[in-house]
């Protein structure tokens, strides 16, 4: 066992932190407070090959593993959360579906031009009336002729108005249950697709989040994932990735709370000493100190499956639950330590405290997670063998480089 | 235009440096290592020249222990063109007069028209070996340049800019020329993800040093800086808190 970054891993996390601080953090308290997103932030993770880190160079991604992906998720949430959602949508939900379950056209097509940041990509699966209950979307999709017709509306999508490409989840027969859900590639531009923006949320303030109605949508045939039927088994396999990213993005804000706190225990005064000294502010940087290094390991140990090809379903649940969890205690402790400080934007904590609420609910909410664990320590839940996987890392992928 | 910055590794600045067991070792455990920030400096105004004549090469040097290579593969992703790096665990408490002199032996190897490097390391605050290389080689040599204004694609002159005492001093030096980097108006880039890919394939040149070559200075103890005092703040009216300041300064600090 070997529990060492590689020198890659490192400067990832490096170069991440310093894009992060440099590119994401100047202004950022502004937009958030004004809720506008900076666009030309996602340009320049485009540009910096954040976009497609994990993709195979031959899909005009970077070919770098599936830690690096994830030290990278840490290191931007440890500024914001808006930066890791772009990566938790663009990449792991829609490019990485693309790179399991796309067939090499559709791949050509789609996947390399979001890999190179040319083309932004998004997730649609969360409806009006349907988020942890996938059987309950409504959106429909009739095959006539060459195209399927999409009706039905898709909300809480982040990246909903900028994206250029999105998977989204519909019936093809309602009869069948959730074996009559299909998933499609559709583009913003394909007739019938249209995108509004979502106001007034919590957390994630300066990100695009919004909704995208299909009236008569027509889309393509070929863009059918898998076959008619699939769109359950693509859901889940999509999610298994995205989890990841919530997962490692979680880690980074206990580590932003846990400086935060640290730096500030040292500094103020009460009663005649420095409060990091009174035990009941240790116990809090203590459950922080332990979140960290629970959530590293966690998170790891998916990367590491990941990078081999084994199936993560039960140990990503469990990171993103755990880390989830503790991210928001993180916060509302380190809040709590920098008391009114704390409870002012002047500081980031109170952005970390918004942002980590969401998490609690958005990528399989704390609930469904905790049934998720309980089922397979019960025998309840057991992994079917899966019709598609992750295609494990190539660490050949380091070596072609330049070629 | 071919340019070499000599680059060194040393501890992050927010590491907490511990003096080690043999006093006059630092305690390497837990120690994050950088590019010296300086060093970081030259080599974002080289990369910064070469992109302004679109030409020629951006060479890194280093002499140092195997660990050195991660700032090497680091100063590679920002987007330098190769290293040669003089490598020897025995490296690691070499003194500026041994580096110098193994730094100048593989210079007067190489084809350049500008070395770079940084004012000073942060580690032992040292800036010699940037003067004692130019003295070696005979070449011209300017200090704490700020920015350099320009370049003579055809590799014949430079002109740097550097502040003295408030003021600039624009200085124009014939090639070949080494010049020491201070922060300027640039920060280094950072390595992006596909630089740092493209650095896994670009040569780390290793070579041998010649261990004959001696340090001609050694370090008995190190200690570290006393921590500071509380200030004394002195009451009062204006005439008490002078007259308390004045005895204290000829009392206690006895400075007068």
């Amino acid at each position: 066992m070997d529990f060492e970054l590689t020198n890659e891993q490192i400067m990832v996390a490096n170069s991440s932190r310093d894009f992060a601080k440099r590119e994401i953090y100047p202004g950022l308290r502004e937009r958030d407070e004004k809720a506008e997103p900076d666009f030309n932030i996602l340009k320049k993770m485009g540009q910096n090959g954040f976009l497609g880190i994990c993709i195979p160079r031959k899909y005009g991604g970077q070919g770098m593993d599936y830690i690096s992906m994830g030290l990278c998720c840490l290191e931007f949430e440890k500024i914001d959360s808006t930066a890791r959602v772009v990566l938790s949508v663009h990449l792991g939900l829609n490019s990485m579906t693309l790179l399991t379950w796309g067939t090499e056209e559709q791949k050509k097509k789609y996947l390399t031009p979001l890999a190179k940041g040319e083309k932004i990509g998004a997730f649609g699966l969360t409806e009006p009336n349907a988020g942890s209950d996938v059987s309950g979307i409504q959106t429909t999709a009739v095959l006539k002729g060459d195209h399927y017709i999409l009706n039905g509306e898709k909300t809480w999508i982040s990246l909903a108005t900028v994206a250029d490409t999105f998977l989204i989840f519909a019936y093809t027969d309602k009869s069948k249950g959730t074996k009559g859900i299909s998933a499609f590639i559709v583009e913003k531009d394909f007739p019938g697709v249209s995108s509004s923006t979502i106001h007034g949320k919590l957390g994630v303030r300066s990100g695009n989040t919004g909704s995208v109605a299909f009236q008569d949508a027509k889309i393509p045939k070929e863009n059918l994932i898998g076959k008619e039927g699939d769109g359950l088994k693509v859901a889940l396999s999509s999610i298994d990735n995205g989890r990841y990213t919530v997962a490692s993005g979680a880690v980074g804000i206990i580590e932003a709370c846990l400086e935060a706190s640290v730096k500030y225990s040292h500094e103020r005064e009460t009663f005649g000493k420095e409060i990091g000294k009174h035990q009941l502010v240790q116990q809090m940087i203590a459950k922080m100190s332990s979140g960290r290094d629970i959530g590293r390991l966690l998170t790891y140990q998916v990367g590491w499956l990941k990078n081999k090809g084994m199936r993560n379903t039960r140990e990503v649940s469990l990171a993103k639950w755990v880390n989830c969890n503790n991210a928001f205690e993180a916060a509302n402790d380190a809040l709590q330590i920098l008391g009114a400080y704390g409870y002012s934007n002047e500081f980031d904590i109170e952005r970390h405290f918004r942002n980590s609420r969401g998490a609690l609910i958005y990528e399989g909410t704390r609930e469904i997670h905790t049934l998720i664990q309980a089922e397979y320590a019960l025998g309840y839940r057991e992994d079917k063998p899966l019709e598609k996987q992750l295609p494990p890392w190539n660490s050949e992928e380091l070596e072609r480089v330049g070629a | 235009m071919n340019i070499v910055v000599i680059i060194r590794q040393t501890p992050d600045t927010e590491t907490k440096i511990k003096i080690g067991q043999e006093k006059n070792r630092i305690d390497g455990t837990g120690i994050t290592w950088i590019i010296n920030p300086y060093d970081e400096f030259a080599i974002e105004k080289a990369l910064k020249i070469k992109e302004t004549v679109n030409a020629g090469e951006v060479i890194l040097l280093a002499c140092g222990p195997g660990r050195t290579e991660e700032a090497i593969r680091q100063g590679l992703a920002m987007g330098a063109d190769r290293a040669v790096f003089i490598k020897d665990e025995n490296l690691e408490y070499a003194d500026s007069f041994m580096i110098s002199k193994l730094l100048v032996n593989e210079l007067k190897q190489m084809k350049f028209d500008l070395i770079l490097t940084g004012k000073k390391v942060i580690d032992l605050e040292s800036s010699q070996i940037p003067i004692f290389i130019a003295e070696e080689l005979r070449i011209p040599h300017v200090s704490f340049v700020m920015k350099i204004n320009e370049v003579d694609a055809g590799g014949k002159r430079v002109v740097c800019d550097r502040e003295a005492e408030g003021a600039h001093e624009i200085i124009e030096l014939q090639l070949p020329a080494l010049v020491t980097c201070d922060r300027g108006e640039d920060l280094p880039r950072y390595a992006s993800i596909t630089g740092i890919m493209k650095a896994k394939k670009k040569e780390i040149l290793i070579k041998n040093p010649d261990l004959s070559q001696e340090s001609r200075t050694e370090i008995i103890e190190m200690e570290l800086p006393p921590s500071r005092k509380e200030a004394k703040i002195f009451e009062g009216e204006i005439e008490e808190k002078v007259n308390a300041l004045v005895k204290a300064l000829r009392e206690e600090a006895k400075v007068i």
